[in-house]
């Protein structure tokens, strides 16, 4: 896994967001795609928006659920940025 | 006639308007359409793209329900939710893949204050399209000539039939095959889709008709009416039909009706050959038709006496429609923003309540 928080992530387009019930419907307009994200997919996409680092996130996962093993918490954002790359929702180059 | 209230809550299945449209939306029509019914209804989708899923002023609310075919336990759990969580008092099934899964669980919906209208299982097994050759002979009607088979090898041997021929899925679905090959094709097709076995009929020309209603009391139906099939779809599904009063076709639906001691909705569907010598029996669906709120036009409100009578209250006699009154069957785009879909909002709170969702 690469841990080098070298370049910046940032959402390539808008998403068109809905929240329900503790979970976020997000809307690709340009694929016309819907996502449904729990709330740490929602927190990582909010720090996509304005632009943020692997390390960046990572600390902010680490603030929001402080019990949780860091190595889990990377495995899982990992997992989360590669489901975002997938969908071209950021520039995989940058993972 | 007492009143469907404002705290009923009626939920329907089948609300997809494909190349083979369900009749769910029709039925929440009908219930809207009959100034009795104050309850709300409940829309039931298995994917978050059925088009009923986006009808808001048909449905007060919508929820994500098992797949056809998805097993019994977790159809039990999931309606035991929604009966708990969405309150509702009634189900009226509106697929024919949902019957026989209702039928077997209705005792124990109604022991958790959920009620259906179902048929005993006995009843919905002798309709099914492989036994209704037999039901058929007890009741001294015609079936067209059909084949029950179990193995997509079996069509080759086939002697002295006619292409083309239709296919015909255990539970539901029909298509036409216009060669041996094709029909192979649509065998494995049917049963990769609803299992086995799968039917071979040969296709007859002539006038169809439909007999619709609903059965409170085993055998006896309420409300019956006869309707000419005047359009249909390339899959032979109605688009357009006029009443007629045909007392022949209602006098064989009533003897298949009495025969099963039916409850619950049904379309018996009938086949006038081309000669004009012999009515066939094409089939017998377990639920209301896909053009049912033309009952409600015509000031028949069945579906909401199948409401009624699945809460056990009565219901009085009602006529038959003159003959002679015509529907036909449009399309109607219906428009939103994608993230307020009610559907897709049901798949959320489903993961929410489930904790799914990476």
């Amino acid at each position: 896994m690469n841990d080098a928080p070298r370049s910046r992530l940032r959402l390539k387009k808008d998403l068109d967001l809905r929240d329900e019930n503790g979970k976020t419907l997000a809307l690709d307009p340009t694929s016309g795609r819907v996502f449904l994200l729990n709330a740490t997919g929602r927190m990582v996409l909010d720090a996509l928006k304005s632009g943020t680092t692997r390390e960046s996130l990572l600390e902010s996962l680490e603030t929001a659920y402080p019990d949780e093993d860091r190595d889990r918490l990377e495995s899982d954002l990992h997992r989360v940025l590669l489901d975002f790359a997938r969908e071209d929702l950021i520039d995989a180059s940058h993972l | 006639m007492p009143l469907i209230c404002e705290n009923t809550v009626v939920a329907v299945t089948g609300l997809d308007a494909g190349a083979n449209p369900h009749p769910g939306a029709e039925v929440a029509l009908a219930l809207r359409a009959d100034p009795d019914f104050k309850g709300r209804i409940v829309g039931l989708v298995y994917d978050t793209m059925v088009t009923g899923g986006w009808m808001d002023d048909l449905f007060d609310e919508i929820h994500l329900a098992p797949w056809p075919g998805d097993d019994e336990a977790m159809w039990l759990r999931r309606l035991l939710h929604l009966r708990r969580n969405a309150g509702i008092d009634v189900i009226l099934p509106c697929l024919d893949s949902d019957v026989p899964t209702l039928a077997r669980l209705a005792p124990r919906l109604r022991a958790e204050g959920l009620h259906a209208l179902m048929p005993s299982e006995k009843a919905v097994k002798s309709r099914f399209k492989w036994n209704l050759s037999e039901l058929a002979r007890r009741v001294g009607v015609s079936t067209p000539r059909t084949a029950v088979l179990y193995d997509a090898d079996q069509i080759h041997p086939l002697a002295g039939w006619r292409f083309p021929v239709f296919i015909k899925g255990a539970l539901a679905d029909c298509r036409k095959a216009h060669d041996r090959e094709e029909a192979a094709y649509l065998f494995r097709a049917m049963a990769r889709r609803w299992g086995y076995p799968v039917l071979i009929q040969q296709p007859l020309a002539g006038t169809e008709y439909l007999m619709t209603g609903v059965c409170g009391r085993p055998g006896v139906p309420h409300g019956a009416f006869v309707v000419k099939k005047v359009r249909t779809t390339d899959l032979g599904k109605a688009v357009a039909g006029v009443t007629v009063d045909h007392p022949h076709v209602m006098d064989l639906g009533r003897r298949l009706l009495e025969e099963l001691e039916w409850v619950g909705p049904f379309e018996v569907e009938f086949l006038e050959d081309a000669g004009r010598e012999d009515f066939h029996l094409i089939e017998i669906n377990g639920r209301f038709p896909a053009w049912i709120s033309f009952a409600a036009d015509l000031g028949l409100p069945i579906v909401t006496d199948a409401v009624r009578l699945a809460l056990g209250g009565e219901v009085p006699p009602r006529l038959p429609p003159p003959a002679g009154l015509h529907f036909s069957r449009t399309f109607r785009s219906v428009r939103g923003r994608v993230l307020d879909s009610p559907a897709l909002r049901a798949a959320a709170r489903v993961e929410a309540a489930e904790n799914r969702t990476p």
